[in-house]
C-alpha cells in the first residue's frame, strides 16, 4: 500500500496508452467516416457509444481521441521539460543572462495560459502540431523556474562547491553532479505538465481554437457535444469520462512519483 | 517598506514590457484582418482598403507599436476597432463581473482549502488526510468546463436552486449578485481549493514538526489552539504564496467559466476580441491582466510582513 | 463552509424575491432576448453584421418598407409620387415624426441618410448610379431626380436585407461612411440606452414615447411598428445549452437563433413555443474559386455539382426532416423568380457519374483547400461533409479549420492553394438576400472585381443588366430565369439547400409575427 497511488495511476495510464495504440483494432469503425443519415443515435450493438452529430461512431472517436490527448500530453511534457531545463540551466549559469531570461519567463507566465494559447493558436492555425507548440510555450517557464531554483540551491551544496573548486569541467559538473539532483523534481513536474497539457488541449478544442474538428480529440468531441448533451448525454459522458480517468491516472502517477523520488516536496515521506 | 514596494513595482516594468512586446508581435503575426470582418460580405476591395487606412492598419508594425506604446504610457489604450469605444471604458465595464467571480472563488477556495488542509495535517494518515488526497486529486482531474456543466445541470436545471447563467451587478442587490455567482465560483474553485488544501497540509506538517510546537504540546496547550494559533500562523507564508501564484491559473479558468455561465467578464471580452482581431482590446486586456498578476503578488509579499513579523523588507 | 455559504445565498434570495417582483415585473414590462451574435458596432451603414442590423431596426426607422411579398410601402413616408416619366420621385414625410432627442425629422435628414447608405450598400450603389440629385422642397417633402428611370427605387429604399436605408439625423448621416457614427439617435420605436450597453455582453432599449406608429397591420417589415413593452434587453449567450436552460427556466423570454438540435427538447416544454419566424429561411452554398485550379475548370465544377446530394449536407446540420428543404434554384423559395429551370446538374446526385465526369474533365490531382469556419456548427458540419465527399470523389483535399476573421482575410487571396489561396468554402445567406438579381451578391460573374470566387461570365452580367433595365414584370422574370439557367452552366457557387430558421419564446409573449429580420417591435408580454 505504500505506493498505491503510483501503482493505480501507472496501471490506469498503461491501459489508456494500450487503448490508444490499439484503437485501430479495438474500434471497427473509421472515426472520421461520416454518415449524416444516422446522426445522434443512442448506444447500440453496432455503435457501442452511439453516434455524433455527423453520424460518426462515438466509440471509435473516443478511442482514437485517446491518441491525440495522450500524444499532446506526453509531447508537451517532454518538450517543455527539455527546453525548460535548457533555459533554466542557461539562466542559472550567468547572472546577466538570468536577469533577462527570467524577466521574459515572468512575462510569459503572467499572461493567463489559456489566453496565451488561444492567441498562439490564432497565429498558427488549428492543427495538432500547433496545439503542442502553443501549450509547450505556455509550460516552458514553469520548468525553467523550477530547474533554475534547483540548480541554484544545488550549487550551494558542499559537494558541488568542492567539485567546482577542484576544477571539474562545466559539462562534467552538469552530468555528474547537477543532473541527478534535477531529475527527480523534473520527473514529477513533467507528470503534472502532462496533465495540464491534456486539460489545455481539451479546453482549446472545446472553445474551438485547438485540434481541427475532423480529428477526433476529446476536447473536440466535447465541443461538438456542448449543444447536444441535453438530447444525447452519452455524447458528453463518454469523452468526459475518459478524459477524467486519464487525468486522474496521470495525477496519481505524479503524486506517487513525488512520494517516491522527491520526498523534500512532501514532508510525508 | 515603501522603498521595497517601489522597487518591486519598478521590477515589474520590464516584465510588462516583455508582455507588451510578446502580445504585439503575436498580433502582428496573426492572420485575419479586422477590416475584412468589419466590412462585411458585400464590401468591395476599395472599401476594405479605405477601412484599413482609416483604422491605421496599413502603417508599418514598428510605427504601430511605437504609436500604441506612446499612448499607453499616457494612459490611453486606444479604441476598439469594432465598437469605436475606448478600450479603458470597455474593460472597465467588464471588471466587476470578473472581480466578483474571482473574489467569491478565492473566498470559497480559502474557506474550504485551508481548514481541510489543517484538519488533514492534524492527524496524518487519518480520515481527513485520506479524504484530502482523494478530493484534491479529483479536483485536479476535473476540467472546469465539465465541472461547470455538471454543476449547472444538477443545481440549476434539475433542482432549480440557482440561476443557470448571467450576472447581476452588486448595485442590484447582494443576494441576487451572490446567487448568480455561486455556481461559476464553485466551478472555478475546484482546482484552486485543491492546490490551497495541499499546500496548507504540507506546510502545516512542516511547522508541526518544529521544536516550539513540541514544547507547546509538552506544556499542555490545547491541540486546537496549537493548530490554529501557533502552527497555522507560521504555515501561512507558503499558503499566501500559492494564493498569489494561483490567481493566474484562476484567471485562465475564468475564461472558460464565463463562457459556460454567460458572465460578461474580461474573459469573454478577450476571447471575442481574439476571434475578431480587435487588436487594441487584446493588447489592453493582456497588459491589464499581467499588471494585476504582478500587483497581487506584491500584495501577497506585503501580507507576509503582517503574518510573520520575522519577515522585513 | 462551502455548504453554509451556499445555503445562506439560497435563503437570502428566497426572501428577496417578492421585492424584486414588485419592482420590475409590475412597474415595467421587459422583453428579455437571448441574442446569439455579438453587438459590437452601433452603425448599421458601416457594417452589415446581423446584430447591428437588429439593433438598428429598433432604434431607426425607414422611409419605405417592403411587405412579405417584397412590395414596398410607405413607412416614415406619407407616400410617394413618380413624375417626369419616371425620372423624378417625390417623397413626403408623415407628420409629427421625431428623433429620440425630440427634434423633428426633416427632409435634410432623409437626404443625407440616403446618400450615406448609397455609398455603402450594394443595392444603394446601384441606385445612386441612376440618381442625378436630391432636392428638399420643404422640411417634410423632397425630390429624388434620376438620370434615367429606375423603377426599383422604392424597393431599394425599403429593402429588408443586409444594409437597409435607415434614417438618421443629418449630423450623424454626414459622418464619413467609412467611419462609425458615435451617436445612437434614431426615430424608431425604441430608444437605445447607451449607458447600459456593454459591448458583446448586454444591451437595453426603452420605449420611445414620441413614436407614432402607422395604423396598418404589421406585414414583414411594413405596417405599424408598435413599441409593445417598456424595455427590451438583450443578453449575449454563446453557449447553446446555457441559452436553452435560461429560456426554459424563465430567466429569458425569447431566443432568436436556437440550436436546431435542441428544438425537440423545447417543443416538449409546454411553456415554450418554437416556430419559424423568418419564413425565407437560411440558404447554404458552396462557394468555388474560379481563378485557381481545379475549380477554374468548368467541367470539374460540373462534375462536383453532380456528386452533391443536398440532403446529405442538410442532414449533417439537423435531424428533423421538416426543418430542411433542398433547393434547386439560385433564388430563394419565396422569390418571384424561383424555378428549377436549368438545375438538372444538381439532380444527378451520383458519385459514379461524378467520378466519370471528373476523369473526363481531366482532373490532375490538384489540391483542393476547403476553408472551414468552425465557430458556426452548421458551417463546420457542412465543411466536413464537403471534405468527406471530395475524398470519396478521389480529389486531393485538405480542410483548413479557422475562425471567421482568418477566413474573411484568406478568401480574398487569388493565389494558388499552396501560396495561401483556397478552393471552396461554405457560406449562407437569408432568403431576402437572394430574392432578386439586384440584391443577390453571388449571382454575379463580373470576374476579379466581384465577390470572392470571382466567376467570369459576360452572358450572366448582360442578363443581369437586362433585368435591371426591364420595364415590366414579364420581361424582368424572363431575364431573371435566363440568368439562373446560365448560372447553372457557369456555377458561380453550388446551392446546398435551405434550413428553416426558428425562434423559441415563452408562451406569454404576444404578437410574434413572421419577419425576415429579427425585429422586436409589436412583441408584447402578458
Amino acid at each position: 500500500m505504500r505506493h498505491a497511488a503510483l501503482w493505480i495511476g501507472g496501471i490506469l495510464i498503461a491501459t489508456m496508452i494500450a487503448i490508444a495504440l490499439l484503437s485501430p483494432w479495438l474500434a471497427a469503425a473509421d472515426p472520421r467516416a461520416l454518415s449524416p443519415g444516422s446522426r445522434l443515435l443512442a448506444p447500440s450493438a453496432t455503435h457501442w457509444f452511439g453516434t455524433d452529430q455527423l453520424g460518426r461512431d462515438l466509440f471509435a472517436r473516443v478511442l482514437w481521441g485517446a491518441r491525440i490527448s495522450l500524444f499532446v500530453g506526453i509531447s508537451v511534457a517532454l518538450l517543455a521539460s527539455l527546453i525548460g531545463t535548457a533555459v533554466g540551466m542557461l539562466s542559472a549559469s550567468s547572472r546577466r543572462l538570468d536577469a533577462i531570461v527570467m524577466r521574459v519567463m515572468d512575462g510569459v507566465m503572467s499572461i493567463p495560459a489559456i489566453l496565451l494559447a488561444i492567441a498562439l493558436m490564432a497565429v498558427a492555425g488549428g492543427s495538432v502540431l500547433n496545439v503542442i507548440v502553443a501549450v509547450t510555450i505556455v509550460e516552458i517557464p514553469r520548468v525553467a523556474r523550477l530547474i533554475r531554483s534547483v540548480v541554484l540551491s544545488l550549487r550551494e551544496e558542499p559537494y558541488v562547491e568542492a567539485a567546482i573548486s577542484a576544477g571539474t569541467g562545466r559539462v562534467m559538473l552538469m552530468i555528474r553532479h547537477l543532473l541527478p539532483g534535477i531529475v527527480p523534481p523534473l520527473t514529477v513536474q513533467a507528470t503534472f505538465i502532462w496533465a495540464t497539457a491534456m486539460i489545455l488541449e481539451a479546453a482549446l478544442s472545446f472553445i474551438g481554437a485547438g485540434t481541427p474538428p475532423s480529428t477526433p480529440s476529446w476536447g473536440n468531441i466535447l465541443a461538438d457535444a456542448r449543444a447536444l448533451w441535453q438530447i444525447r448525454p452519452t455524447l458528453i459522458f463518454f469523452p468526459a469520462g475518459f478524459l477524467f480517468v486519464t487525468l486522474l491516472a496521470v495525477n496519481m502517477l505524479g503524486d506517487g512519483l513525488r512520494d517516491l523520488l522527491d520526498p523534500r516536496q512532501n514532508p510525508e515521506g | 517598506m515603501l522603498g521595497y514596494v517601489v522597487r518591486r513595482l519598478l521590477m515589474a516594468v520590464p516584465v510588462m514590457g516583455v508582455v507588451a512586446l510578446v502580445v504585439f508581435s503575436l498580433l502582428y503575426l496573426t492572420p485575419g484582418d479586422p477590416a475584412q470582418v468589419l466590412a462585411g460580405d458585400t464590401a468591395t476591395p476599395e472599401q476594405i482598403a479605405k477601412i484599413r487606412t482609416s483604422l491605421g492598419l496599413d502603417e508599418p508594425p514598428v510605427a504601430r507599436f511605437a504609436h500604441w506604446l506612446w499612448h499607453m504610457v499616457q494612459g490611453d489604450l486606444g479604441a476598439s476597432i469594432f465598437s469605436g469605444e475606448p478600450v479603458t471604458h470597455m474593460i472597465g465595464q467588464r471588471l466587476q463581473p470578473t472581480f466578483s467571480l474571482l473574489l467569491i472563488a478565492v473566498v470559497i477556495s480559502v474557506g474550504v482549502g485551508v481548514p481541510f488542509g489543517v484538519a488533514a495535517a492534524a492527524r496524518r494518515g487519518g480520515f481527513y488526510d485520506h479524504a484530502l488526497t482523494t478530493f484534491t486529486t479529483l479536483g485536479f482531474s476535473l476540467p472546469a468546463f465539465i465541472a461547470g456543466y455538471g454543476l449547472a445541470y444538477l443545481f440549476a436545471t434539475t433542482l432549480k436552486w440557482l440561476p443557470v447563467q448571467g450576472f447581476v451587478p452588486l448595485e442590484q442587490g447582494v443576494d441576487a449578485w451572490l446567487r448568480n455567482l455561486i455556481l461559476p465560483a464553485t466551478t472555478l474553485s475546484l482546482v484552486y481549493a485543491a492546490i490551497i488544501a495541499r499546500v496548507t497540509r504540507a506546510s502545516m506538517l512542516e511547522v508541526l514538526s518544529e521544536d516550539y510546537i513540541r514544547t507547546a504540546r509538552a506544556k499542555g496547550v490545547a491541540p486546537r489552539r496549537i493548530l490554529f494559533r501557533h502552527a497555522l500562523k507560521n504555515a501561512a507564508v507558503p499558503v499566501m504564496t500559492v494564493i498569489g501564484i494561483g490567481v493566474a491559473t484562476l484567471i485562465g479558468s475564468a475564461v472558460i467559466t464565463e463562457n459556460v455561465f454567460a458572465i460578461p467578464g474580461i474573459g469573454r471580452l478577450t476571447v471575442d476580441a481574439i476571434l475578431h482581431r480587435d487588436y487594441p482590446i487584446i493588447q489592453g486586456v493582456v497588459l491589464l491582466l499581467s499588471a494585476g498578476y504582478v500587483l497581487v503578488n506584491v500584495a501577497v509579499d506585503l501580507c507576509y510582513t503582517l503574518i510573520d513579523p520575522r519577515i522585513r523588507y | 463552509m462551502k455548504r453554509r455559504n451556499f445555503l445562506k445565498g439560497a435563503s437570502l434570495a428566497g426572501s428577496a424575491l417578492p421585492f424584486i417582483g414588485r419592482q420590475t415585473l409590475a412597474a415595467t414590462k421587459t422583453l428579455k432576448i437571448i441574442h446569439n451574435g455579438n453587438l459590437a458596432s452601433l452603425d448599421p451603414i458601416w457594417t452589415t453584421a446581423p446584430p447591428t442590423k437588429d439593433y438598428a431596426f429598433l432604434v431607426f426607422d425607414q422611409l419605405l418598407a417592403v411587405d412579405s411579398k417584397y412590395v414596398p410601402h410607405p413607412q416614415m413616408a406619407e407616400g410617394w409620387t413618380v413624375e417626369d416619366d419616371g425620372k423624378t420621385y417625390v417623397l413626403g414625410l408623415r407628420q409629427g415624426l421625431k428623433f429620440h432627442d425630440n427634434v423633428p425629422v426633416r427632409s435634410a435628414d432623409c437626404i443625407a441618410s440616403i446618400q450615406r447608405w448609397g455609398a455603402r450598400d450594394g443595392f444603394g450603389q446601384l441606385m445612386m448610379k441612376f440618381v442625378d440629385g436630391f432636392e428638399a422642397i420643404d422640411d417634410a417633402k423632397f425630390k429624388i431626380k434620376l438620370k434615367k428611370p429606375f423603377p426599383l427605387l422604392p424597393a431599394a429604399l425599403g429593402k429588408s436585407n443586409s444594409s437597409q436605408c435607415f434614417i438618421m439625423p443629418e449630423r450623424m448621416a454626414k459622418v464619413d461612411p467609412m467611419k462609425q457614427v458615435t451617436e445612437t439617435i434614431g426615430s424608431g420605436p425604441y430608444r437605445f440606452l447607451k449607458e447600459e450597453f456593454v459591448s458583446g455582453a448586454k444591451a437595453a432599449w426603452a420605449k420611445f414615447d414620441g413614436y407614432i406608429p402607422r395604423k396598418e397591420p404589421v406585414d414583414s417589415i411594413a405596417g405599424g411598428r408598435i413599441p409593445a413593452v417598456d424595455r427590451i434587453e438583450w443578453a449575449f449567450i454563446s453557449d447553446p445549452s446555457t441559452a436553452m436552460a435560461a429560456l426554459v427556466a424563465g430567466e429569458q423570454d425569447y431566443w432568436d437563433a436556437p440550436a436546431l438540435d435542441l428544438v425537440p427538447v423545447m417543443k416538449a416544454d409546454p411553456n415554450i413555443i418554437v416556430s419559424p419566424r423568418n419564413l425565407t429561411g437560411s440558404y447554404y452554398m458552396l462557394q468555388l474559386n474560379h481563378v485557381q485550379p481545379p475549380f477554374n475548370n468548368p467541367k470539374i465544377r460540373q462534375a462536383l455539382a453532380m456528386a452533391i446530394d443536398q440532403e446529405n449536407f442538410l442532414k449533417a446540420a439537423v435531424s428533423d426532416p421538416t426543418l430542411m428543404k433542398p433547393v434547386y434554384s439560385y433564388y430563394g423559395a419565396d422569390s418571384p423568380y424561383y424555378t428549377e429551370d436549368g438545375a438538372d446538374v444538381l439532380k444527378v446526385k451520383s458519385l459514379d457519374k461524378a467520378k466519370a465526369a471528373l476523369k473526363e474533365a481531366g482532373y490532375g490531382g490538384e489540391k483542393v483547400v476547403i476553408l472551414g469556419v468552425m465557430e458556426n456548427p452548421t458551417f463546420a458540419a457542412m465543411a466536413q461533409v464537403t471534405e468527406d465527399l471530395l475524398k470519396r470523389l478521389g480529389m486531393n483535399v485538405q480542410l483548413v479549420a479557422m475562425d471567421f476573421a482568418t477566413m474573411a482575410q484568406r478568401r480574398t487571396s487569388k493565389e494558388p492553394t499552396d501560396k495561401g489561396g483556397w478552393s471552396c468554402f461554405i457560406t449562407s445567406w437569408t432568403g431576402s438576400d437572394i430574392v432578386n438579381p439586384a440584391v443577390h451578391q453571388m449571382l454575379r460573374a463580373a470576374g476579379t472585381s466581384g465577390w470572392f470566387g470571382w466567376p467570369t461570365d459576360p452572358e450572366m452580367e448582360s442578363l443581369r443588366d437586362q433585368w435591371t433595365n426591364a420595364t415590366n414584370e414579364a420581361d424582368q422574370k424572363k431575364a431573371a430565369i435566363a440568368l439562373q439557367v446560365e448560372a447553372f452552366k457557369t456555377l458561380p457557387y453550388i446551392p446546398l439547400g435551405s434550413l428553416i430558421a426558428l425562434v423559441a419564446y415563452r408562451k406569454n409573449l404576444t404578437g410574434v409575427w413572421p419577419c425576415p429580420v429579427a425585429a422586436y417591435w409589436n412583441i408584447g408580454k402578458s
